[in-house]
């Protein structure tokens, strides 16, 4: 048998093996995805009324409207907030499970902070609900201990409710690539700083805090990513606080224009690649695969 | 201002029940280099990071210049170490790991940059400063870790077999080239190693440390040609050991009986007559006659069993009359397996190791 024909008859196999996968993407993702393209640049009007002609304005609208830029602007603090508490407290975590455990106790430990995001999604946010609400289990405790006298109503229905859900849910996501990152800076570049007169703090500033940027990088987007697009956290412990996916849906569904609730999903995208694409570029999270 | 550098006092280190130093005694004095040789696992590292701070000892004192160092963290002891697997920042580039310690001592910038620039010229190294580290070299990764340290100026330099992963020619080059930067800064450097070549290229002195214990402190001719053990005499390089029995001591000079051998050499220490002792002849200091011997005493006859050849020389296996083999050392090819020949070796090179 010559070259080409088994070449060719390991391709055909490969292509048959892919077949499910490609099928699947094709049909849940790509046309999904271009069917919404295709939507973004016509021209729309509330209450599903699509006229089939070429059109930038849709695009024009979301970048230049009062109301989309505050929403825009307003998703991205949020993300950003959420992303630096949830940092400040995966960080010490994943440190210690690092660098204060033997074998792979850490990983076992990891393997328990998971455990609770088996569960439903949507049920752990009315679990939430329960604890932080009105009448919930934090209230009745502060009651109770007769620290408050009336029920304290900052923790549900705002912006803090929901970022402690998040925190709740993406934790793990932070401390999995910032215990790794750790856990790969070898000892002897910890004994090498102190033998050159770095005391502890300076070691961690000077060592462990820029090599484990690339872990860093990594729960950024981990959580960044998916809390631009977050819909469900804000409308039900959110109270009047609205994102971008919120937005969108009430684009989508409530208004019924959809062209340009296609280009503001378009817009996130979009916006959502660079960010990814800069920090790639810039902090170094290459170098956890090479 | 005392001579002495380092001085480590009835040193011990447990780990759980595990002992890996037990009773060091050491004097390092400035300007020296003084190798620390031992197998693996022999506690010569422990030894290190216990000098470097990086382990506080069980019991038992470190002196640096004449000042308790127990207790005192890395970043305060006047010490420098260059590891074993160089531990170079990887984030930071050639230069930004040299000038790392100054940096941390807030020294000038200008300032950081010219001794960044000797000590980079003074390892070879001026051209690379712009590099990553991850972009060099085994031999110029070594050499910035070895930079990175000196900056500091370091009362003790200490190295924990640096040269471990370099190849062969590149090791010897190093060796040499350690030793002359060590005699031009004239500097003290506690260096770790378990090749016994590069113990007697580089130091002034050695300690033989074997399973936690200093067998041996001394120069290195002085170990190697009158070592204290047997387990010293075959760490530092083949050899010829020999069971003897003392015939007669006259004057500083023992015969003794070794089978059908007779051997003849300087008494280092107290013989009875009868006591059972072991000698030791280095392999290089028997030399092959191709006529009998005139005198019976240290001389043999024998048959060659092997050759080893190793370029330069080639080790001859001889086995003699009564089916001992000595190791013998000759840079003349000239001989074949079976050839008969004739040994002898001058009282000189005997030494007693063992009673």
């Amino acid at each position: 048998m010559n070259l080409k024909k088994i070449v060719g008859r390991k391709l055909s196999i490969t292509l048959l093996y892919s077949l499910p996968a490609v099928a699947y993407l094709i049909l849940f993702f790509y046309i999904p995805l271009i069917t919404i393209i295709i939507y973004s640049f016509w021209h729309g009007e509330p209450l599903y009324r699509i006229t089939r002609i070429f059109t930038l304005e849709n695009y024009v609208r979301f970048f230049t409207e009062e109301l989309s830029q505050n929403v825009f602007i307003l998703t991205n603090l949020i993300s950003i907030a959420t992303f630096l508490v949830i940092l400040i407290v995966a960080y010490p975590i994943a440190y210690f499970l690092a660098r204060m455990t033997y074998g792979d106790v850490g990983l076992k430990i990891i393997l328990l902070i998971l455990i609770p995001l088996e569960m439903n999604y949507l049920i752990r946010i009315f679990a939430w609900r329960n604890i932080l609400g009105e009448n919930g289990l934090l209230n009745n405790l502060l009651m109770t201990f007769g620290l408050v006298e009336q029920p304290i109503t900052i923790f549900f229905h705002s912006l803090y409710a929901i970022i402690i859900v998040v925190l709740h849910n993406a934790l793990p996501y932070a401390i999995i690539p910032l215990y790794i990152t750790i856990r790969s800076i070898p000892e002897s570049l910890y004994q090498a700083a102190m033998d050159l007169g770095s005391n502890k703090l300076s070691v961690f500033f000077r060592v462990t805090l820029p090599l484990s940027m690339p872990g860093i990088a990594i729960s950024f987007l981990f959580i960044y990513v998916p809390m631009m697009g977050e819909f469900a956290i804000p409308a039900l412990v959110g109270g009047k606080t609205y994102m971008l996916g919120n937005f969108i849906v009430r684009q989508y569904l409530t208004i019924g224009n959809w062209p340009y609730a296609s280009a503001s999903t378009m817009s996130l995208v979009l916006v959502t690649l660079i960010v990814m694409f800069i920090v790639f570029k810039f902090l170094g999270v290459r170098r956890l695969y090479e | 201002m005392s001579r002495i550098s380092l001085e480590l006092v009835n040193l011990y280190k447990y780990y759980g029940r595990i002992l890996a130093l037990e009773d060091i005694n050491l004097k390092v004095e400035k300007g020296e280099l003084l190798t620390i040789l031992g197998p693996s696992g022999s506690g010569k590292s422990t030894l290190l990071k216990i000098i470097g701070g990086f382990e506080e000892p069980t019991r038992g004192e470190v002196y640096i210049n004449g000042e308790l160092m127990n207790g005192v963290p890395p970043y305060r002891r006047p010490t420098s170490m260059v590891f074993q697997d160089l531990a170079l920042f990887p984030h930071l580039n050639v230069f930004n790991n040299i000038a790392y310690g100054l940096k941390i001592r807030k020294k000038p910038l200008n300032e950081i940059r010219s001794k960044v620039r000797e000590v980079a010229e003074l390892l070879h190294i001026e051209e690379l400063l712009d590099r990553k580290v991850t972009q060099l070299s085994g031999g110029q990764q070594q050499r910035v870790a070895l930079a990175r340290s000196l900056i500091i100026e370091p009362e003790i330099l200490l190295l924990d077999e640096p040269l471990g992963p370099l190849d062969v020619k590149l090791r010897k080059e190093m060796q040499l080239e350690l030793r002359r930067i060590q005699r031009k800064l004239n500097s003290t450097w506690v260096y770790v190693t378990h090749d016994h070549e590069e113990a007697i290229v580089m130091s002034d002195r050695v300690a033989i440390l074997n399973s936690g214990n200093i067998i041996d402190v001394g120069t290195i001719r002085e170990i190697y040609e009158r070592p204290k053990n047997r387990f010293v005499a075959e760490f530092l390089g083949e050899t010829n050991i020999i069971e003897c029995i003392v015939d007669s001591v006259e004057d500083n000079v023992f015969t003794a009986f070794c089978g059908d051998l007779k051997i003849e050499g300087e008494a280092s220490r107290k013989l009875e007559k009868g006591e059972k002792i072991q000698v030791m002849i280095r392999p290089e200091k028997i030399k092959i006659i191709h006529h009998p011997p005139p005198a019976n005493k240290n001389a043999a006859s024998g048959k060659i069993v092997e050759i080893i050849y190793k370029g330069a020389y080639s080790d001859l296996k001889i086995e003699v009359d009564d089916s001992k083999i000595f190791t013998v050392k000759t840079f003349e090819p000239i001989y074949q397996v079976g050839e008969k020949v004739f040994i002898k070796w001058d009282s000189r090179d005997v030494t007693v190791i063992s009673g």
